[in-house]
């Protein structure tokens, strides 16, 4: 680790002013499960990615925590731990897929330490990039060693010089809720909001961002609107441990879907593990809509192997991934409907 | 060969924290061009706060174009579509090379592998044990 400055705003607007004031050079800092003990910790440096030497702490932010149920959804401020979430009552009841995924990522030390502002922002996995001694694209080097290399946990959809996957359960499961992120800017302009469908970038548009947010802009709450009637939830995710928890997945797939005697009629398919973004299987939902899902599911399925352009040695998430899409969609219908 | 000559430094400068992938692409195809050129010639891509302290070419995305003092710190800037800059390039080159003032690099120059799966066989992608 290196030295750094610790900052502790009082208020959102201070984080902020502090964010703009320092730069690219400064970082939002909540659970810092990923930032401090890991990109910090691990010292993962390159001319696009600076070592950061202000850290703004917003766990000192009063009125970025906390879980509040309205008529028009639910908001959850962005350091509003994982623990919290999975623990709500409320939000099991609204949104039963944000709870599961929340009490199945990594373990209960890092769920009492990691927020939601925290899982969303976590830098992408690719051991490359997290080994500091590859200055690979990400980090503002000249090629993607995962291309020629070890690739077998790198993505099969949507990679583009870069084949980073997507390490956030909670991002896949916002994109499926149809959720929108509040976000504060400096200099006391006023808060903008930001759909999750829109919120990440991949590298076919940028190659050292991970989302719309400028440097100085920050994540202060998640909004959520309410589960539809007649919807049904459903998240699975899979890694290589077996079980859920304490491990990042190879596939997770969340599903959100509307349906009326078995017919889809509205609803998201989002994959995680196989991406550099949380990967909204469109086409599968459109080949499903008005459709039996049940009798239908396979072909539409199936419609994703165009899409995908696996590398040397991790087309093996193809086949996980369709027979875990086809598990959750089938576990989703089978599940009890949201009560709204 | 004139004494002058020497290795080009060709700096593809970007904003710190954002790389638009299409402007990776027009570096990596300047980098080409200038690789089948075989001219001595280091193309370097750099967030415009990391610039190194010498540079002969600065090649800017429109974004960034006139602004900020490391424009001075270059001889020669160029910026505008990624198509107007090949052809900059290529009258820039030529022009250098009247004027003796690039050499041709090592016909022969072999080029390394750095890393061989997470064996390290060059200095930047050394692993420790």
């Amino acid at each position: 680790m290196r030295a750094f400055t610790l900052h502790e705003p009082a208020s959102t607007q201070e984080a902020v002013d502090e964010l703009h004031a320092h730069g690219t050079q400064a970082r939002p800092l909540a659970g810092g499960t990923d930032l401090v003990a890991g990109v910090m910790r691990d010292q993962l440096v390159g001319s696009g990615m600076p070592y950061p030497t202000h850290l703004v702490d917003l766990t000192t932010v009063s009125e970025l925590a906390g879980i509040r149920v309205a008529d028009d959804g639910v908001r959850i401020g962005a350091t509003t731990t994982l623990t919290d979430i999975a623990a709500s009552s409320e939000l099991s009841a609204g949104w039963p897929l944000l709870t599961e995924a929340a009490s199945q990522v990594a373990s209960p030390e890092i769920r009492n330490l990691g927020t939601l502002g925290g899982n969303i922002h976590q830098r992408p996995r690719c051991w490359f990039f997290r080994n500091k001694d590859f200055d690979c694209i990400k980090k503002g080097g000249d090629v993607c060693f995962a291309v020629k290399g070890d690739n077998r946990y790198n993505a099969v959809i949507g990679g583009h010089l870069c084949y980073i996957v997507h390490p956030s359960d909670l991002a896949m499961v916002l994109v499926a809720l149809g959720a929108r992120a509040r976000v504060a800017s400096p200099g006391g302009a006023a808060s903008r909001e930001i759909p999750f469908d829109e919120y990440f970038v991949g590298p076919q548009q940028d190659l050292l961002r991970e989302t719309v947010l400028g440097p100085d802009e920050l994540l202060t709450e998640v909004v959520i609107p309410p589960t539809p009637p007649r919807t049904h939830h459903a998240w699975r995710k899979l890694n290589e441990k077996g079980q859920p928890t304490w491990d990042f997945a190879l596939v997770s797939v969340a599903a959100a879907i509307t349906a009326s005697d078995g017919v889809w009629e509205a609803g998201r398919i989002v994959l995680g593990g196989v991406a550099p973004v949380p990967y909204r299987a469109k086409v599968v939902e459109d080949a499903l809509a008005g459709q039996d899902i049940r009798s239908e599911l396979p072909d539409a399925i199936s419609e994703l192997r165009a899409l995908a352009r696996p590398m040397s040695h991790n087309a093996f998430k193809l086949r996980l991934m369709e027979t875990l899409i086809e598990r959750t969609v089938l576990r989703a219908l089978d599940s009890p409907r949201v009560v709204p | 060969m004139s004494s002058t000559a020497r290795q080009l430094t060709v700096v593809c400068a970007h904003a710190e924290g954002t790389l638009p992938t299409s402007w990776f692409r027009t570096y990596k195809q300047l980098k080409r061009k200038v690789k089948r050129s075989g001219l001595n010639a280091r193309v370097s891509l750099a967030p415009t706060t990391a610039l190194p302290e010498r540079i002969d070419v600065l090649v800017l995305p429109p974004t960034l174009s006139g602004t900020g003092d490391y424009v001075e710190r270059a001889v020669t800037c160029l910026t505008g579509p990624a198509d107007q800059l090949q052809r900059d390039l290529d009258a820039l080159v030529d022009r250098l090379r009247e004027e003796g003032r690039v050499e041709y690099a090592e016909p022969d120059a072999r080029t390394f592998a750095t890393h061989v799966g997470f064996r390290a066989t060059g200095e930047r992608a050394r692993l420790d044990d």
